[in-house]
């Protein structure tokens, strides 16, 4: 992916948006729409469309947050994630101190969220990855899903490109657990193949 | 990408709904048939919901868009689950969701339905409600059910999420039918590796759906009659940490009341326990029995029970044919509730006719039993089953004494669910029939014991003859005890009135 250039191509989608131009602001939304309805889709049961809507406003309105160094997609996710944390504050009532980046999707909510799994081991590689605390949850689906790189995640979760690496071997190894847990015979082999597949394609 | 995918679609939906709020004239909105996509209600194992806008009759609608269809559209066959929504269209009643329209878009069979904002009652029964309102939402439930089972459509997935309160008070059933056509057996939702999380559904179903056979107008009746306990009592009668779990109990458990279930009128909670029998043989031929009880009891009027109603029409041989015992054993105010077999018996009718006040008395009933007898007081608390609260009347001054009373002869014996029954208050117009419903519960599959717990009664009412009715409870409770002790697993030989006057009362169990 020539990342530069669409960048670029982002950002002055982003300026024309602020200026009033509605049409490239439309442009901008229909690149991103899908990535971050994913993301939002994934943590919460509903109201993923609310959160979409929020993160893109915000992104319109809050010039002074932007850093030219960083790409369009991670400025984007990193809105995303506060736009998620404080709505799961808001929605817990989490008392002071309990931090909810180490809490996982599948504490935070009680029914199942159907992600975009259709496959059996898919499904089940997603609802292992619901029961990581949601800092590692995160690190992993940025990285390994959403292909982003591992500078970029670390501009999207805040955190040291070194934080992210090791989130990764620790959220890679707690997945691999909690496969274990969750299924049984056939469809473990097929979930672990599914991991290692995903492993081999991106190296840290 | 594959228009095919329920979640393709689901997304494109979710993007035109953000976009058309981010950039309103930017925006061609998203459509399905001609009903155009506002916004998404809700998703469910069975399909997405969204809020549409029919623009050729300018109302809102609700857009199901069920699984995607294999069978092509241009084949010229019709998809059975676009039959099966056909044939639900058919379906006009007040407790229904009206069908407006069914059609294919995109791969997908759509719905539009009447779109009814308010509560569903999954919802509604979260807050604390009389179960007389219950009562009420149940019987509208029920009516929808049985209009669809008249010509001959199947829900197939009753439960509270299903049924809907308008805000205008309506009542109405949603999903007819397409639940069970949606889930295909390809469809990984059930029976997946994850026994941990439990689909809803199968907590209402029925034992012939968890064991994959055939279904009728019954399955749905039991689905409803576990709705019925969840609403009543705020928990379902078969529970189960995971699918196995309450899969095992539906198969095997039987039904066990809370101690709340005393407020509801008895007749219901045994036609809801009926409902719920494992053998669809042994459930209500319709839902019509469950319809009537439940508007009697939301309206407040209580159903006459057997023996009030029955009287007239028992044959006069029966009468002749009693036995001296069998009389005193019948005429025991717990005893004749206690025995379902017996609640319509001609031998129970003979018995309440004997206690009316202008029949002429039968040979060989004590001074006693006649002096009962023309009592009109009595007679109408026997016809008003309140028997309990009669006797506290005439014998105690105050609730506490009564309370106090009833503890100190039973809490030694009994366990303490059976004891939590019998302090109910009994100014409680329940109070007798709870006592009842108790009983029934514990005689359950224990007829033997039943039957040596009554000689052992008729034994002591033979040598000691009632002089009041206070003793005649006591008697009944000696031997509700007995049985209550036997089956909360005490081995007790015995245990009888030792001494019945009205000044004193002592229980004598023998311990073995």
């Amino acid at each position: 992916m020539a990342a530069g250039e669409e960048t670029e191509h982002d950002m002055e989608l982003l300026n024309a948006w602020r200026s009033g131009d509605e049409g490239a602001g439309k442009r901008l939304f229909e690149r991103h729409f899908d990535a971050m309805y994913r993301f939002f889709r994934s943590k919460v049961e509903r109201g993923a469309e609310d959160l979409v809507q929020q993160t893109f406003l915000s992104c319109v309105h809050n010039k002074a947050q932007f850093r030219a160094d960083c790409s369009f997609r991670t400025y984007l996710y990193r809105i995303a994630r506060s736009r998620l944390l404080d709505g799961f504050r808001k929605s817990q009532r989490t008392p002071e101190g309990v931090n909810v980046d180490e809490m996982s999707i599948a504490e935070m909510r009680t029914s199942p969220s159907s992600w975009l799994a259709n496959k059996e081991e898919r499904r089940a590689l997603h609802q292992a990855l619901e029961r990581l605390p949601l800092d590692l949850h995160m690190a992993i689906e940025l990285f390994y899903f959403e292909e982003l790189s591992a500078s970029e995640v670390a501009e999207a979760l805040e955190v040291p490109e070194g934080t992210v690496r090791s989130r990764l071997r620790r959220g890679l190894a707690k997945l691999r657990s909690e496969l274990e847990r969750l299924s049984e015979g056939q469809h473990l082999e097929q979930s672990l193949a599914t991991l290692e597949k995903l492993m081999r394609a991106r190296t840290t | 990408m594959k228009p095919e995918d329920t979640q393709d679609l689901e997304r494109i939906f979710a993007r035109s709904a953000v976009s058309s709020r981010l950039f309103p004239s930017q925006t061609e909105p998203e459509r399905v048939g001609r009903y155009v996509i506002e916004e998404k209600l809700g998703a469910g194992g069975m399909g997405v919901v969204f809020r549409a806008l029919d623009p050729d009759l300018r109302r809102h609608v609700a857009i199901k868009l069920l699984r995607p269809d294999k069978t092509p559209s241009s084949s010229g066959q019709t998809s059975p689950l676009l039959r099966e929504a056909r044939s639900i269209a058919r379906l006009a009643h007040p407790n229904v969701v009206t069908v407006y329209d069914v059609g294919f878009d995109r791969g997908h069979v759509f719905v539009a339905l009447e779109l009814v904002t308010g509560l569903s009652l999954q919802q509604w029964f979260q807050r604390p409600r009389t179960w007389r309102d219950a009562a009420a939402v149940l019987a509208g439930a029920a009516r929808g059910l049985q209009a669809a089972h008249d010509i001959g459509i199947l829900h197939r997935d009753v439960k509270p999420a299903n049924v809907l309160l308008g805000d205008d008070g309506r009542v109405c059933v949603v999903d007819f039918g397409l639940a069970t056509a949606e889930a295909s057996p390809d469809a990984p939702e059930r029976g997946s590796t994850f026994g941990r999380r439990i689909a809803g559904t199968p907590a209402y179903m029925a034992p012939e759906q968890h064991l994959g056979a055939s279904q009728d107008a019954r399955t749905d009746q039991f689905a409803f009659c576990v709705m019925a306990y969840e609403v009543f009592f705020g928990h379902r009668p078969f529970r189960g940490d995971d699918l196995r779990d309450v899969r095992e109990a539906i198969l095997g458990q039987s039904v066990e009341f809370p101690s709340r279930a005393n407020e509801l009128p008895f007749e219901l909670c045994q036609a809801i326990e009926q409902g719920l029998s494992k053998n669809r043989s042994e459930r209500h031929a319709s839902l019509t029995p469950l319809i009537a009880l439940l508007d009697s009891a939301s309206s407040g009027v209580h159903l006459p029970m057997a023996i009030a109603s029955d009287p007239l029409s028992a044959p006069p041989e029966a009468q002749a044919s009693q036995s001296r015992l069998d009389r005193y054993l019948n005429a025991l105010p717990i005893g004749i509730d206690s025995y379902p077999e017996h609640r319509a018996s001609p031998r129970i009718s003979s018995i309440a006719l004997s206690l009316r006040p202008l029949q002429p008395v039968p040979d060989g009933l004590t001074p006693a039993l006649e002096s009962m007898r023309q009592d009109p007081v009595l007679v109408s608390m026997v016809h008003t089953r309140a028997i309990q609260a009669a006797i506290f009347d005439q014998h105690f001054d105050s609730l506490e004494q009564w309370r106090a009373f009833m503890s100190s002869i039973l809490r030694p014996f009994m366990s303490m669910q059976f004891i939590g029954f019998l302090l109910q208050p009994p100014e409680s117009p329940h109070f007798a029939e709870t006592l009842c419903t108790t009983f029934n519960r514990f005689t359950q599959g224990y007829e033997l014991q039943i039957a040596h717990a009554r000689a052992h009664a008729a034994e002591f009412v033979i040598d000691h003859p009632p002089h009041s009715m206070l003793d005649l409870v006591r008697i009944s409770l000696c031997e509700a005890m007995r049985l209550g002790m036997q089956l909360a697993g005490c081995n007790v030989a015995e245990a009888r009135i030792a001494s019945a006057t009205s000044t004193e009362f002592r229980i004598d169990a023998r311990w073995s």
